[in-house]
């Protein structure tokens, strides 16, 4: 495996260095690497993300890099490996998605939709809605901060759209 | 130029928002929220939808559950004005109010579903589609029955049913027990099909004037392809028709030229340890036929009955049925559709499994239990690869129950 670097710029100006097999987790620097506007000098420029979250995406893309490159050669490794091995990953997502606060994992959902980062995407969105399992929307706006704006009368109306949730 | 200063004025606002409260998670970008919507829980979904009045509007464009739909168990209480709705993954029980025109006497029978809806059909032969999570509700035409012995269409429409010496209820519940349903969620357009006595089908498409009766052909099963809106029925001398409903007109086209199966007509030679139950007809997502076989086998005297189904494919030169033992990856809900796992984990979900390769079936799809077994659920997962059943584990056995897959297919 070549391992060609190639640097990403954050939009507060911070620069990291990555490989790009791991950077092409991300489709949006995988296209710009198959229409060669990447000049291999200059850092890609991120707009929409920030150093401290970019560091993050960063380093989820490292981890996963590794499993994707085996895939050539998994044929040969037995069951119980393969479930390890996922298993190992599950285990390292759980302890990465469980060290950053909903603030972060809403920065970090922005900027895997900006760099589309389906599997990133999925496992940010499935960490939150694991958040707002069965609660009620009580719950959930107390988690999130947010002010019901709905008047008595449009609550009811909606809940009745829907009672059997309620029940 | 104002646009950049509208820009800027907006980024400033958020900014200040950022400070005092890092983010406003009313206002997060559609495109995120619907993300978070759509990978929660059909129920964590409809309660979430009523935070505020962004994360309602948002959710209007989002297809609930749509990411992980799975089958759920729905019950008809005989004595209670509800619907019972279990969730058997997330192990949890809802209620949902039934046709309440009918109480005290709930007489209508779901006998087909499609996603969040239900066909019931009353005792009166009436026909409706009901949403059971909103109570939404579609009342079709009506199909007058009067008691004669012959089926042949009237000038007013009437349709004459055999079997005069029933009553009417009678005759409903006992011979009309296939039907199909298909219904788009969002414009509501829908058709209906049912089988009277394994003979007669019938069919109405939203807009029609009147029923649809196939004429001269004895039907025993059917299935809907809604891709190109084709119904695929299996006729009592085993061939596959083809009816299109996609044109305008008030009646389906027959599709003779181009039906691959039409000088196919299925056949299988039963062991003579192999008893026949039923059969049924289904159409994978690429558009092929399957047929399926219900069974029970007994192999040798003494050993255990086993109750299984058969499924057999078009083979790919097109000239014979050959069973297959996969169902692409797919799980087969009987009465309902077809269901593709987005994470492909076989999951126990406490009575029945998750899994693909299997059939969702109830107790009426399977040869009935031997008389000394003293207990048998009322619906259960048939695994194809195992060729084994697991049962829901229901309190008590239930004739009234099914299997249905909330959510839409729509994307």
């Amino acid at each position: 495996m070549s391992s060609n670097m190639i640097m990403l710029k954050s939009s507060d100006g911070a620069s990291f260095e990555i490989e790009e097999a791991a950077a092409r987790k991300s489709k949006i620097i995988a296209n710009m690497i198959e229409v060669e506007c990447v000049d291999e000098d200059k850092a890609i420029p991120l707009q929409n993300v920030t150093g401290n979250i970019l560091a993050l995406v960063i380093e989820y893309c490292n981890k996963h890099i590794v499993d994707d490159d085996d895939d050539v050669a998994t044929e040969e490794a037995s069951e119980e490996e393969e479930e390890a091995k996922k298993k190992k990953v599950d285990d390292w997502e759980a302890e990465f998605m469980n060290s950053m606060s909903l603030e972060t994992m809403f920065e970090l959902l922005l900027a895997a939709n900006y760099l589309n980062i389906k599997s990133l995407i999925d496992l940010v969105c499935q960490t939150i809605a694991n958040n707002i399992k069965d609660k009620t929307p009580e719950e959930v706006r107390k988690i999130f901060s947010i002010e019901n704006d709905f008047t008595p009368e449009e609550e009811e109306e909606i809940r009745k759209e829907n009672a059997w949730a309620f029940g | 130029m104002d646009q950049n200063q509208n820009q800027n004025q907006n980024q400033n606002q958020r900014e200040e928002k950022m400070k005092s409260r890092d983010i406003d998670w009313s206002e997060i970008c559609i495109d995120a929220l619907r993300l978070i919507l759509e990978s929660l829980s059909f129920a964590d979904f409809h309660r979430a939808k009523t935070v505020c009045s962004n994360w309602y509007s948002v959710s209007k464009s989002c297809v609930a559950g749509s990411r992980n739909r799975y089958p759920w168990l729905i019950l008809f209480p005989e004595s209670e004005l509800c619907f019972k709705l279990l969730d058997l993954r997330h192990g949890k029980i809802y209620k949902t109010k039934g046709l309440e025109d009918e109480f005290p006497n709930p007489k209508s029978r779901c006998v087909a579903s499609y996603g969040n809806w239900l066909l019931m059909l009353s005792h009166r032969l009436k026909f409706s589609i009901f949403n059971v999570f909103t109570g939404e509700r579609i009342k079709i035409r009506s199909l007058s029955l009067r008691g004669n012995v012959r089926i042949e269409r009237k000038n007013n429409g009437d349709f004459l049913l055999e079997h005069s010496w029933f009553d009417r209820e009678t005759i409903i519940n006992r011979y009309i027990k296939t039907a199909a349903l298909w219904i788009d969620e969002e414009t509501k357009d829908f058709v209906v099909f049912w089988i009277y006595n394994d003979q007669y089908l019938f069919s109405y498409k939203k807009g029609d004037d009147s029923w649809w009766h196939f004429e001269d052909t004895k039907c025993l099963a059917m299935a809907y392809n809604k891709e190109d809106q084709k119904l695929f029925v299996y006729t009592s001398d085993h061939f596959i028709k083809i009816l299109d409903y996609s044109g305008d007109d008030d009646m389906p086209n027959e599709i003779v030229e181009g039906n691959m199966y039409l000088n196919h007509p299925f056949y299988y030679d039963l062991q003579p340890w192999e008893y026949m139950w039923k059969r049924r007809v289904a159409i994978t997502t690429s558009g092929d036929v399957l047929i399926i076989l219900s069974l029970k086998v007994l192999p040798e005297i003494k050993s255990q009955e086993k109750r299984l189904f058969y499924i057999f494919k078009m083979s790919v030169e097109g000239s014979e049925w050959e069973r297959v033992d996969s169902l692409e990856n797919q799980m087969l809900v009987f009465g309902d559709g077809w269901l593709t796992l987005e994470d492909a984990k076989e999951e126990d979900i406490g009575g029945g499994i998750i899994k693909s390769d299997s059939i969702y079936f109830v107790a009426d799809d399977l040869w009935p239990p031997q008389a000394h077994t003293v207990f048998q659920s009322s619906a259960g997962v048939f695994d194809l690869a195992r060729t084994e059943i697991s049962w829901s584990r229901l309190p008590h056995y239930l004739s009234n129950v099914r299997w249905f897959v909330p959510g839409s297919d729509k994307k």
